[in-house]
């Protein structure tokens, strides 16, 4: 006789009548059941919204959105060594990316060459190493400088970029590229140890914004990216505020030495993050739109659209995704790509499965692009643009955010920023956001799949093939550093360097120009920014190890 | 009589590597247990992080990792300790790989929390590994 198996005890009526518990949106906004014309009562169409295309760019900024062009698929990317990410960035390129992404690692974003004491065990884990001109030779090996490039690193790689250019006689005016002089947001995304932001950080970012408007007019020198708050717990409305209200501190810098809005506006943009809640995502960033077109047009004067269309790369947000039950997070990042795209982002970073758990394998990645591909061409959410407009949920959350985002700006033009920054108050507030997000999901208030809900034993937990430096390149890296510098013409070096430190003290220079051709000289990344320092008033090193070598 | 125990916990995060929410929260946590917490901040080295528990006369040592440079960092704070014969437990946490943990408690870390660990057990099992009763 059969035996009869053990009766399934499951609350039947409790899991047939399932129902979500965070009646918010992900940053806190308590939602109605449903939204009706009563919502989006005074909206008018052409003051508020107006076409794609039209001020204030609600809709998104070109008039065709994706059917006159996608986006950029650009990865962040970076390890081991320049030469084995020029081999990476090959890979990305030949399975579809048409833009590239070069992050710097830990020693190059905190502006200390790979010899440093502090660089040791550090070098090409998180990000390419990169020091001087000869490392930017080597990482754009056989790649076409006309491809739109971001470089995620230390003011030193686009001048580079820029020697490399001149060399092949490809002029400026065709450069894309998008650079990170933004050095308020470096220490809330916590690189630039010991940045002077009030002094030479603002300097450096206001000398960049100014010449390369001028000088690499297809550029982005400044791409503000909080991704520091963002992932460390700030709400939409937080990182749109915090961002904007420092592109308020680079323009009135820029400005006062000299800039004209028209010209130096259009050369800012903004790298945020997009999170797992579709509709606040896509809301916030057609807000953005609004504040921003608003914001340059009252508050600046701005009349050309390049300065007063917000443009923003996006990275789909690495703080929603868990390690448990990794594949889950493929699911994660395709719902955060279609948020970006809802809300008409311009280019687009989506993460690896494995992200909580390690830097992206080949394999991984190549889901992450596949991740974009699928979105642009199977969902059919490119055809049409701002296919949310006219949604009351969408437009009311987009009038509350607008609301949200100008209250915190407008609370930081009566405060300090930079001085918040420094003292860390800005970022401790957001912790504290972490922190209270923290305690809900461990509380079950906030439903994590895998992780407090839908969980599976530990030890049928599949790890991720891992992804592994190239220590033997790192190796060789490093040794090429040093033979770089005992090898290149000092005096020449020395020389470079003493005309910056004679431009930078000149505190109403442009000094970005010396620091060209400092780094033509195959002066180092470190040895740039600390003539910069010293000019300043302080210790060469941010890390007080090693001493001005000249 | 017994008397119970406080437990002072030393946290930081050694090497170039900033990111920090993670080791903020687990600090905030712990504080609201009723555990002294003397957080360090960010780019320690691991002379700086042994002088500073010495100095405090901490009960436990955690390292929060995101940037793969664990195995090197752990390794070096751990001589370090056993230079100055500082016997108290170190703990890691962060993006640390599973395959990770084995060979980093053979070298005597004592335990290791992978990201996306309530940090409820996280802050159980430092009050257990400081003596603190429960």
């Amino acid at each position: 006789m059969e035996k009869t198996k053990k009766k399934l005890t499951i609350p039947v009526e409790e899991t047939f009548f399932a129902k979500p518990t965070w009646l918010k949106t992900w940053s806190g906004i308590p939602l109605k059941k449903v939204y009706t014309p009563d919502d989006v009562k005074g909206i008018d169409y052409a003051r508020d919204l107006g076409d794609p295309g039209q001020f204030p760019y609600v809709r998104g900024i070109f008039p065709d959105m994706y059917r006159g062009r996608l986006w950029s698929v650009r990865q962040v990317s970076g390890h081991s060594s320049p030469r084995v990410t020029n081999e990476w960035l090959r890979y990305l390129v030949s399975e579809g990316a048409n833009s590239i992404n070069v992050i710097g690692d830990q020693p190059n974003l905190n502006g200390v060459d790979p010899d440093h004491p502090m660089a040791e065990g550090a070098v090409g884990l998180m990000g390419c190493p990169g020091c001087s001109l000869r490392d930017m030779e080597i990482l754009m090996d056989g790649l076409p400088l006309q491809l739109s490039i971001t470089l995620s690193t230390h003011l030193l790689q686009p001048l580079a970029y820029l020697a490399l250019c001149e060399r092949e006689e490809l002029p400026w005016t065709q450069v894309r590229g998008t650079f990170f002089y933004n050095m308020l947001t470096a220490p809330l995304t916590r690189y630039l140890h010991t940045c002077d932001l009030h002094g030479y950080g603002m300097r450096i970012a206001a000398d960049a914004l100014n010449w390369y408007s001028t000088n690499v007019p297809r550029a982005i020198p400044i791409c503000i990216g909080p991704e520091g708050i963002r992932e460390s717990g700030a709400t939409a409305a937080q990182e749109i505020a915090f961002s904007f209200a420092a592109a308020k501190l680079y323009l009135n810098e820029a400005l006062k030495r000299g800039g004209e809005i028209d010209v130096i506006a259009p050369h800012i943009a903004f790298t945020h993050r997009c999170g797992v809640d579709i509709f606040e995502e896509a809301a916030k960033f057609r807000a953005a739109r609004r504040v921003w077109a608003k914001m340059l047009g009252d508050d600046y004067g701005a009349q050309s659209p390049l300065s007063l269309t917000y443009k923003v790369h996006v990275v789909t947000k690495g703080s929603d995704l868990v390690p448990q039950q990794a594949e889950c997070n493929i699911v994660r990042i395709a719902y955060q790509a279609l948020a970006a795209i809802l809300g008409g982002v311009q280019s687009m970073h989506t993460c690896s499965f494995d992200e909580p758990i390690c830097l992206p394998t080949d394999e991984s990645v190549r889901m992450a692009l596949r991740t974009q591909q699928i979105l642009a061409y199977e969902t059919g959410v490119t055809t049409v643009a701002d296919p949310l407009g006219g949604s009351y949920y969408v437009e009311h959350l987009t009038n509350t955010l607008e609301e949200e985002i100008t209250k915190i700006i407008r609370e930081w033009d009566e405060k300090d920023m930079i001085e918040a920054i420094n003292n860390e108050e800005l970022m401790n507030t957001v912790l504290h956001q972490a922190y209270q997000f923290q305690r809900e999901v461990e509380a079950g208030e906030r439903i994590v799949v895998g992780l407090n809900k839908f969980t599976i034993p530990e030890e049928e937990e599949r790890e991720a093939r891992l992804f592994q430096v190239d220590e033997a390149a790192v190796e060789e890296y490093i040794a090429d550093v040093k033979e770089l510098k005992r090898a290149r013409d000092n005096r020449r070096v020395k020389e470079a360097l003493e005309n910056l430190r004679r431009c930078v003290d000149d505190r109403d220079m442009n000094c970005i120009p010396a620091a060209y051709e400092a780094v033509k000289a195959y002066a180092t990344g470190a040895e740039i920014q600390g003539v910069i320092r010293m000019s300043y008033g302080y210790p060469y090193d941010p890390f007080d190890m090693v001493d001005y070598p000249f | 009589m017994s008397t119970k125990k406080k437990g002072r916990v030393l946290l930081a995060k050694v090497g170039l590597d900033g990111h920090d929410r993670g080791v903020k929260v687990v600090a905030s946590w712990l504080r609201d247990a009723g555990m002294e917490v003397i957080f360090l901040g960010r780019h320690l080295t691991p002379e700086q992080v042994v002088k500073s528990a010495i100095e405090e006369d901490v009960d436990a040592i955690g390292l929060s990792f995101l940037s793969a440079d664990h195995k090197i960092l752990l390794r070096k704070t751990l001589e370090e300790m056993k230079k100055h014969n500082l016997k108290v437990p170190l703990i890691a946490g962060g993006v640390i790989p599973k395959v990770d943990i084995p060979p980093l408690k053979e070298i005597g870390v004592a335990e290791v929390f992978g990201a996306g660990t309530r940090v409820e057990e996280i802050v159980e099992a430092i009050k257990s590994l400081c003596g603190v009763e429960r």
